[in-house]
């Protein structure tokens, strides 16, 4: 009879689970991708577990918002990504999230399962289930759900440590991708006035110009330029400049609507994208026109153009656009035109 | 091998790998990752005495020194950013290329150059395994497990674990490397590669708050290039994007140590100079005499110098933009220190 092996063969097993875990979870970048492959290997990994979903925690909004979920079947049928739960009909969840340690436990045999959570156990076939805070340097940041379909009888403690050790493991990978999306937030912006920058504008422009064709709408583009804004530089100096440059931006999100994106295209030219155009967008031009002399006291031009049908390439709409800003420019400034 | 050895030696080498799972991720800079992972390799393969880690740079045909890690020392500055032209080190720019899973190497074979042997006895590396750092199928960069005293062939279990681990962190490295070229992209002017607006300013806040804690000084030198425009207006704009990229050039070569130059506007250029005091008219001097002496192009400048409790960025750049302007006025290529 050989030695007995000083690690029982359970823990060799968490150890390869932990291991499978890193490398699935180190794979991306992205929080989504990161968070789907944490409830696949928690179905996989934990032997329970027949379903996990993990959703982020809005604390200022008190909800939760679902992000990820996996299955013993596989991806889940249902739509998963935005659905959001207030927590008000949680008490013992949000008081779970706000401590950010230890767990909650919920099972249909238990005589003092509130009315509330049976329901929620019965809508999605689990007959246990059980949660922990995703916990991101000491503060929770979401939820994750561990269920079993088959079995109401406690978790045993040894499951629970190891989904929390997994948990705690993924923390890390949940926040380089934070960090990285951030960045690329931030790559997508100017950084002298948060709009979006020459890339990303184009970028952006191309992906409504297709929108607009599979929806039948028109998008319409605007370039503005502003008339003699190098005499403040010049005379000034270019801190008022810069200034001069941060009031045009905000007056252009204030004066657009909520759908339309603005971007500055390098020195003193921006753009603005307007998807689901129509007869308004004059109106509109007429609009910033005027709050950009008011708000920022200095003169612009502006030119329009509006997508055709055929339309996907963004450089030819911008051109049409270019024109009617240099036409607008030379009729005398602080006004528009319009590309036919 | 015994059963017990047997399970003993799997269970420590799952140790290592949940370990270096939790340790990999800690660091999203380069150097950061491949410092841990070197340091993971010695102490989970008994024979190693030193592990290195280079990254792979095609462009230069060359290996870079990312990290060294040596048993009892510790981690050592002393090589890092060091550069190896392949053309010394055919083996490993044979072992990039082919994307084999690893070679062996003696001190003692012939197939070294003299100098390459002295370097080796310099060293002191007796034998030791070359593995690619392989990322989505191409070689970014190479391990190397070195025995300083043995000449005896390394044990395939011994290989086939560095192979695992190193399989296991290329992606921590590759993480890294996305991260820190996003970083570079989103901190710098995308058309000089000198700080953009943001990131020079984020910079000055820094330097301003560290000069005020130390009691050190610190100046702010505006540039701004004369008739910038006219040079657009004639030549066209790739001819103005030239012309910017030569000045930034030169006020990158004036920049050193702490020094910072970035372009925040059209043709504006900035540079913060921690340490820089009296002098600071001088430096805007030099500044303006070597970009005409070097690109042939005239600027102007304008200096200001951190006062007692200055902590805006804003307001120091203000004076040194006011300096600037009064220069210009004054008949442009020349300099003016604010009061």
């Amino acid at each position: 009879m050989p030695v007995r092996p000083r690690t029982p063969e359970r823990d060799r097993r968490e150890l390869e689970v932990l291991h499978r875990v890193a490398v699935a979870l180190s794979q991306s970048l992205s929080t989504s991708e990161v968070l789907n492959a944490l409830t696949r290997e928690l179905v996989f990994g934990v032997d329970r577990a027949c379903e996990c979903a993990i959703s982020l925690w809005d604390e200022q909004r008190d909800l939760l918002i679902d992000a990820a979920a996996y299955t013993i079947h596989g991806e889940p049928a249902w739509p998963r990504g935005q659905v959001e739960n207030p927590l008000a009909e949680y008490p013992a969840t949000r008081a779970l999230l706000t401590r950010g340690r230890g767990w909650g436990e919920y099972r249909l045999s238990d005589p003092d399962l509130t009315a509330n959570d049976r329901d929620v156990l019965e809508l999605w076939g689990w007959k246990a289930m059980i949660e922990l805070p995703l916990v991101l340097e000491g503060r929770s940041v979401g939820l994750i759900e561990v269920a079993d379909y088959r079995s109401s009888r406690r978790w045993s403690a040894r499951d629970i440590a190891f989904c929390q050790t997994i948990a705690s493991q993924a923390a890390m990978a949940v926040r380089n991708a934070q960090l990285y999306e951030d960045l690329q937030r931030r790559a997508d912006r100017d950084s002298l006035t948060g709009l979006l920058n020459h890339r990303a504008f184009y970028e952006r422009l191309g992906q409504e110009l297709s929108r607009a064709q599979r929806e039948g709408t028109q998008v319409g583009v605007m370039t503005l330029d502003l008339d003699d804004f190098k005499s403040i530089n010049d005379t000034r100096g270019h801190l008022a400049g810069d200034r001069t440059l941060a009031l045009v931006a905000e007056a252009l999100r204030e004066g657009s609507r909520d759908s339309d994106v603005a971007g500055r295209l390098g020195g003193d030219e921006f753009a603005l994208i307007l998807p689901s155009i129509g007869e308004d967008i004059e109106l509109i031009a007429r609009r910033l026109l005027a709050s950009i002399t008011s708000s920022a006291g200095v003169g612009a031009s502006l030119g329009i153009a509006v997508s055709q049908e055929t339309d996907r390439d963004p450089l030819l709409v911008m051109a049409r656009a270019d024109r009617s800003l240099l036409e607008a420019k030379r009729s005398g400034k602080k006004t528009y035109r319009i590309s036919a | 091998m015994s059963r017990f050895k047997q399970d003993d030696r799997d269970r420590r080498e799952l140790e290592v790998l949940h370990r270096l799972a939790l340790e990999l991720p800690r660091s999203l800079s380069v150097t950061g990752v491949t410092d841990t992972l070197a340091r993971e390799l010695v102490e989970a393969v008994d024979r190693a005495n030193e592990c290195t880690i280079s990254s792979w740079v095609p462009e230069h045909d060359a290996l870079d020194n990312l990290s060294v890690f040596e048993r009892g020392a510790g981690i050592t500055e002393k090589w890092r950013g060091h550069r190896y032209p392949l053309d010394d080190w055919p083996e490993s720019r044979a072992l990039m290329k082919e994307g084999v899973a690893h070679r062996e190497y003696r001190v003692d074979t012939p197939e070294w150059s003299d100098e390459v042997r002295a370097q080796l006895e310099d060293w002191a590396w007796s034998s030791w395994i070359g593995l690619p750092l392989v990322v989505e199928g191409h070689s970014v960069g190479l391990i190397e497990l070195v025995d300083y005293a043995s000449l005896a062939r390394w044990s395939p279990r011994d290989v086939a674990f560095a192979q695992t681990i190193a399989s296991q962190a290329a992606m921590a490295v590759r993480n890294a490397q996305l991260y820190e070229n996003l970083r570079t992209q989103v901190l710098s002017d995308a058309l000089t590669g000198l700080l953009n607006h943001r990131a020079f300013y984020e910079r000055v806040e820094a330097e301003l708050a560290q000069a005020q804690r130390a009691g050190g000084e610190l100046a702010v030198i505006a540039v701004d290039v004369d008739n910038f425009k006219s040079v657009n207006d004639r030549d066209g704009h790739i001819a103005g994007d030239r012309l910017l990229r030569r000045v930034a050039e030169v006020l990158r070569a004036l920049c050193r140590g702490t020094d910072a130059a970035g372009r925040v506007g059209g043709d504006e250029f900035l540079l913060v100079m921690p340490g820089l005091g009296a002098e600071a008219g001088a430096v805007a001097e030099r500044v303006v005499d070597q970009t005409f002496a070097r690109t042939g192009v005239r600027v102007s400048a304008g200096a200001a110098c951190m006062k007692q409790g200055e902590l805006d960025a804003a307001s120091l750049i203000d004076r040194a933009d006011a300096a600037l302007l009064a220069a210009k006025a004054a008949g442009k290529g020349t300099f003016r220190l604010s009061a």
